[in-house]
């Protein structure tokens, strides 16, 4: 079968919640072909902005299986709020950009959170990695 | 085994061939991706990019709204200038309403989603102009930044450009 003629419901009913990183590549990071995974990726890899989508990976396409996966050097440790508030002004004010101080623990956090929410079936398998972005290598932290 | 658990293995074999160590934080061609979070539609494969090169920001749909705060970090702290939205034919967001999300959610899990606007879209064109112009209109994204709009083709493999 070509590549074509994939179904829309993900081959190995999983998705992957990534950081929007441009040295992490989930799909080679992973080992990901065509039709295998939904993909959600956004700073940080939170679970919280990928509620949404997540819902909609499990309740319309069958996805049983989440994979979180933050990175060593993220952007998001290295800011606060306020620093963007004071480039853009007030406009932005309304925005929680979501930076962490604790990789480990971002991992945990959003974990724990997927684990937790009412939207998300208990039998769907939940864990959380962190990539290092000068080995390649993944690490399981939760 | 899980499917996680074969990712892992997977993995060893990226990590052992890895070469890439040294890359830059800021995306080496200054543009962020969004796409779709569609298994068919890999968007670094179908639009030829290699590791370091851009931000790739995903969701169901492919949404500009839910990627704004991701496309701030990526403009105001890592200096991209270009952004490229993807959509794609035969997507799952042109197939449902919020009430069949709503529906479906209190019958498996016995739980309330509709605080939650699920963002489905029932024109496939019209959703990529709607988030090309809600960027556009934005105070929060820069008026020199490059913003254009696609569908992928999941039958072809091909990008078209939606004006």
């Amino acid at each position: 079968m070509g590549s074509g003629d994939l179904p829309a419901e993900p081959a190995k009913r999983l998705a992957v919640v990534a950081c929007m990183d441009a040295r992490l590549d989930p799909r080679r990071v992973l080992g990901l072909e065509t039709g295998d995974a939904h993909v959600i990726r956004n700073a940080g890899g939170l679970a919280r902005e990928a509620l949404r989508s997540l819902v909609l990976s499990q309740q319309l396409l069958g996805t049983r299986e989440v994979v979180i996966l933050h990175h060593t050097d993220c952007g998001m440790l290295k800011f606060q709020n306020e620093d963007i508030y004071e480039r853009l002004g007030d406009a932005a004010r309304e925005i929680d950009f979501l930076p962490f101080s604790d990789l480990d623990q971002s991992v945990r956090d959003d974990v724990e959170f997927l684990k937790a929410s009412p939207l998300i079936p208990d039998d769907v398998s939940i864990r959380g990695f962190v990539y290092d972005v000068k080995t390649g290598a993944v690490r399981e932290v939760a | 085994m899980s499917v996680t658990d074969e990712l892992v293995q997977a993995n060893e074999a990226y990590a052992s061939a890895f070469d890439k160590g040294d890359l830059a934080l800021p995306p080496a061609k200054r543009v962020a991706v969004v796409a779709c979070m569609d298994a068919r539609l890999i968007p670094t494969r179908a639009l030829g990019l290699e590791e370091g090169d851009a931000h790739v920001i995903r969701n169901a749909g492919g949404l500009a709204k839910d990627a704004l705060r991701s496309l701030i970090i990526s403009q105001q702290l890592l200096g991209t200038r270009e952004i490229v939205i993807l959509h794609h034919t035969d997507c799952g967001m042109l197939t449902f309403k919020n009430q069949d999300v709503y529906a479906k959610v209190e019958e498996s899990l016995g739980a309330d989603a509709s605080d939650i606007d699920f963002l489905p879209f029932p024109d496939l064109d019209q959703s990529v102009r709607d988030d090309v112009r809600f960027l556009k209109d934005s105070p929060l994204i820069p008026a020199e930044v490059s913003i254009r709009g696609f569908v992928y083709d999941v039958k072809t493999g091909r990008v078209r450009e939606v004006e």
